[in-house]
């Protein structure tokens, strides 16, 4: 079922410069990484890659926009209730490296060489928003100043996620890909 | 001594981890003096130290809501590990992460279990509930000691005396209108 013009103007935000229209609310609470791609890939939709959400966010928070501004405290807020998405990411360990598989596995490049310990805290969010110290993938540096946002490295057979809630935000890379619960959805990507 | 962001990490790995992870055997016991510092900074009226007071505060009450979350996650996590125990049995692994009072949870549960299939296993067997072989009755006169069906000496009783006695010494007694049933 191929996305109206009419949902992806009344559901979904045109990232300039990416080629993807992101959705305004989450959706798809409560499945696993896998039953995401899958209910997704229903309605032509996806799954954002860490780089597509790291520009998607930066974009609403600088928006001057109060619907995109809300949108992104929404996302990043540190406050209650826990709010956790999903991201298009899958690390697989192989004898020549950690590698990044996307767009449900399907894609695979090589990871970059990024941060790859966990800060707790953390990873300065502005500079991971405006791409400062950050690979092309949208992974931090391993010279990425200290900041706020609780960092959680990649691991094999692991999938990521971004999340907020009262204790902090948090980006991750070392989620059980069948992991699921009724604080993880997804903001669906289409593409442009 | 354990630190705010380490219960944010344990936490938050806990929480998107379907295993049961593992904890330093210490670590409610370090959490517990980690809450009671906490609480004594926070407790303390003074002016000078004001804004870092409120940040305790604050840091405090996130740090009660993540040890929430964590323990409410890690006991979904036993409840159904037992699940999967009952059917297949337990990994050393996830018996070893457990704390000493989780593993107690988990053999009772487990006992539990072991009793109700048993019960369940019974059922389907064709074996009846044991019926009680005693009736409770009270006493509408006095009745002086007596012998039982097997010799045994029974009373003496006085009238409004409640007994639980054999159904056969009790009927008797019944038919000779010395006592009434009271339950059945």
């Amino acid at each position: 079922m191929k996305v109206s013009k009419v949902e992806l103007k009344e559901r979904f935000v045109h990232i300039p410069k990416t080629g993807i229209y992101f959705a305004r609310q989450r959706t798809y609470d409560g499945l696993s990484s896998a039953n995401t791609h899958e209910e997704l890939a229903l309605e032509e939709k996806r799954m954002p890659t860490v780089e597509e959400f790291r520009m998607a966010l930066n974009y609403f928070r600088l928006s001057p926009n109060k619907g995109l501004k809300k949108l992104y405290s929404e996302i990043t807020e540190v406050r209650e209730p826990l709010r956790a998405c999903h991201l298009d990411a899958y690390f697989r360990k192989t004898e020549s490296g950690l590698w990044l598989l996307t767009r449900n596995k399907t894609k695979a490049e090589k990871l970059e060489n990024c941060l790859m310990g966990d800060k707790l805290p953390g990873i300065n969010f502005d500079d991971w928003l405006s791409r400062k110290n950050v690979t092309s993938q949208g992974f931090p540096k391993p010279n990425i100043s200290k900041g706020d946002l609780y960092y959680f490295h990649p691991e094999n057979g692991s999938v990521a996620w971004f999340a907020a809630g009262s204790a902090g935000a948090d980006f991750g890379c070392c989620k059980d890909s069948a992991n699921s619960g009724p604080d993880l959805g997804v903001f669906a990507v289409v593409d442009a | 001594m354990i630190t705010y962001n380490d219960l944010y990490e344990a936490a938050r790995k806990e929480r998107y981890s379907d295993q049961l992870q593992q904890l330093p055997k210490n670590f409610i016991l370090e959490i517990a003096e980690y809450l009671k510092e906490k609480k004594e900074l926070v407790s303390k009226d003074d002016d000078l130290f004001s804004d870092m007071i409120a940040k305790t505060k604050k840091q405090l009450e996130n740090a009660t809501t993540l040890f929430k979350e964590l323990m409410t996650r890690r006991r979904k996590k036993i409840l159904d590990l037992v699940l999967i125990a009952a059917e297949t049995g337990i990994s050393k692994q996830d018996f070893d992460n457990m704390f000493s009072f989780e593993k107690s949870l988990f053999e009772e549960l487990m006992k539990n279990i072991e009793g109700s299939d048993k019960s369940l296993s019974e059922i389907l067997n064709g074996k009846k509930a044991e019926t009680s072989k005693n009736e409770l009755i009270v006493f509408k006169s006095d009745v002086g000691e007596f012998m039982g069906m097997e010799g045994e000496k029974i009373g003496p009783f006085s009238k409004g005396e409640i007994a639980n006695i054999t159904k056969e010494v009790a009927s008797i007694l019944v038919e000779d209108g010395k006592a009434d049933v009271l339950e059945k």
